[in-house]
């Protein structure tokens, strides 16, 4: 198990926007969380992701509890997440995308380059072509070169989630990853999401196209009224 | 004769470019419209006139001691005033006010303790010299070598990550806080590089025509004009229209007159933004994203 989140609750100046919600994610799976408009999907991604702290509750991550902390430091953990609009940096290429997304340059400290500028060319060497073969994976090979601003929507999307892989995110939460896209960038985006999961990653996803994310899914998450149930095996 | 126009040109360009890039930089990180900067451009020089005061001499204690204190005003300014007020949301037209209430508060105290005479410093580099029809002054060539290792620096420092996170931020500063960048220490960095950059121009501009309290303000409009007709986001952009400008205005100065160099600056300026709105340097992004 590499997500458990127990009897998490969250209510704002009085409102109640979960009540009671619990399930554990399985690692090298997908899970999709369904639900109506409102009804606390994004509030839980924000909560996990530590971008609001819950009202009451406990999540694990690999048995460690992230109940309290930070965004930044549930990130360094290895939960990355995407948002509903994808957020890339657009005057900036692909290229520039990725490597920002991915942490700990020895090259952020600009001392170090005095101290030892042939490492620091050797590593930025080493994670640009790790950005080089992420693109490959999610099939934006050909526009390293172009600002994100000139990719359509879907290709955007694309690079959220390979910003995501650069940094070696175990845990992915993606916000309605096929929302708006031709059917084209739908079974593109749904044959990467299985190849990441034959991969090892684990993928939680808030969808509203139910058949689409059904037929990618391990299990699904009904969010009603502030509380889950679940369906096992739908894939 | 155009040859001494651009070699004069050339020296002038890259002291405006010095000013230029620290104002791009600070602009597109912290997205103040830093008028202060022009304050920076005093406080060098009449630190290095104080420094060489105490020290007795033009030696590295007042180089060093000039660069410090601007870098420390440069921190205050950016903790006590911008940050606060980049926390609480304020918009561009309150930070620019709060820039422009610092530049006055300076330039007003340099005046009260220095007064308002021009200040030089004589540097013992000898007398002009000819070469190839131009005539040269040693402190234009030291102006020259500063300038252009500077620059170079800039250069260098474009190429690290650290370069890649100010592009983040000038970007979209939310999605850099989100992945992790922290922001308010970058800020802190350009507005520290950006003011020596300023500081040190001023303090070469000491040695050659001197400083008074007020010489800032056009230097930095000049600057502005140049990152504006360069392309906001570049620096490349910007130090090729600080080139241009100065090459302008040397023209102006030797052919109609001295008084006309900033109107001309500015018709420019106002030529190439009904041309080109995002300057000459520009973005190629999808017109639903602009």
């Amino acid at each position: 198990m590499i997500l458990k989140v127990l009897n998490v609750g969250k209510s704002f100046n009085g409102l109640i926007v979960l009540e009671d919600v619990s399930f554990e994610l399985e690692t090298g799976t997908i899970t999709s969380l369904f639900g109506e408009n409102g009804s606390g999907k994004t509030t839980l991604f924000h909560i996990i992701s530590g971008f609001l702290p819950p009202s009451r509750g406990k999540i694990y991550f690999k048995g460690e509890s992230i109940y309290d902390k930070p965004a930044t430091e549930i990130d360094k953990l290895g939960i990355g997440r995407t948002w509903q609009f994808p957020r890339v940096f657009k005057n900036l290429s692909v290229l520039d995308n990725l490597l920002l997304a991915s942490k700990k340059h020895p090259g952020e400290h600009v001392l170090n380059y005095l101290v030892n500028p042939f490492k620091i060319w050797q590593e930025e060497k080493k994670r640009k072509e790790k950005a080089v073969r992420i693109s490959y994976d999610v099939g934006l090979s050909d526009k390293l070169e172009e600002a994100a601003g000139r990719l359509s929507f879907g290709q955007q999307k694309l690079l959220s989630i390979g910003m995501l892989l650069i940094n070696e995110a175990e845990l992915l939460l993606l916000d309605e990853p096929f929302a708006g896209l031709n059917v084209i960038m739908v079974d593109a985006i749904s044959k990467l999401l299985l190849q990441l999961k034959e991969e090892g990653k684990t993928i939680l996803m808030i969808e509203h196209d139910r058949k689409k994310a059904k037929a990618i899914s391990d299990k699904v998450l009904y969010l009603t009224k502030g509380i889950i149930r679940e369906d096992v095996g739908v894939a | 004769m155009y040859a001494q126009i651009l070699f004069n040109g050339l020296v002038a360009g890259l002291l405006l470019a010095l000013v230029a890039v620290g104002f791009n930089l600070i602009f597109n990180t912290t997205k103040v419209f830093h008028l202060a900067h022009g304050a920076m451009f005093v406080v060098g020089p009449y630190a290095l006139l104080q420094f060489i005061d105490i020290t007795s001499g033009i030696g590295l204690w007042a180089w060093g001691g000039s660069v410090l204190l601007v870098v420390f005003l440069a921190m205050l300014i950016e903790r006590v005033v911008y940050q606060p007020l980049a926390r609480k949301r304020s918009g561009q037209a309150i930070s620019l006010i709060s820039s422009i209430g610092v530049y006055l508060f300076i330039v007003n105290l340099i005046s009260l303790v220095y007064g308002n005479e021009t200040k030089y410093v004589d540097l013992p580099l000898g007398g002009s010299f000819s070469l190839l029809g131009i005539t040269i002054i040693p402190v234009q060539l030291m102006q020259l070598a500063i300038a252009l290792l500077l620059i170079i620096g800039v250069f260098i420092l474009m190429r690290t990550k650290w370069f890649l996170k100010v592009r983040a931020i000038t970007s979209n500063d939310t999605i850099a806080s989100v992945l992790g960048i922290n922001t308010e220490k970058i800020r802190l960095h350009t507005m520290v590089l950006g003011s020596i950059m300023a500081g040190i121009a001023g303090c070469l501009q000491l040695f050659d025509i001197g400083i008074d309290p007020h010489r800032g303000m056009s230097i930095t409009l000049g600057a502005v004009a140049a990152v504006i007709i360069g392309g906001q986001t570049s620096v490349k952009g910007t130090i090729a229209a600080s080139l241009v400008i100065a090459f302008l205005q040397t023209f102006t100065e030797w052919y109609i007159s001295a008084h006309w160099k900033e109107g001309i600056t500015f018709l420019l300026l106002i030529a190439v933004i009904l041309w080109r709105t995002e300057g000459i340097v520009s973005f190629n992004i999808r017109l639903e994203e602009r």
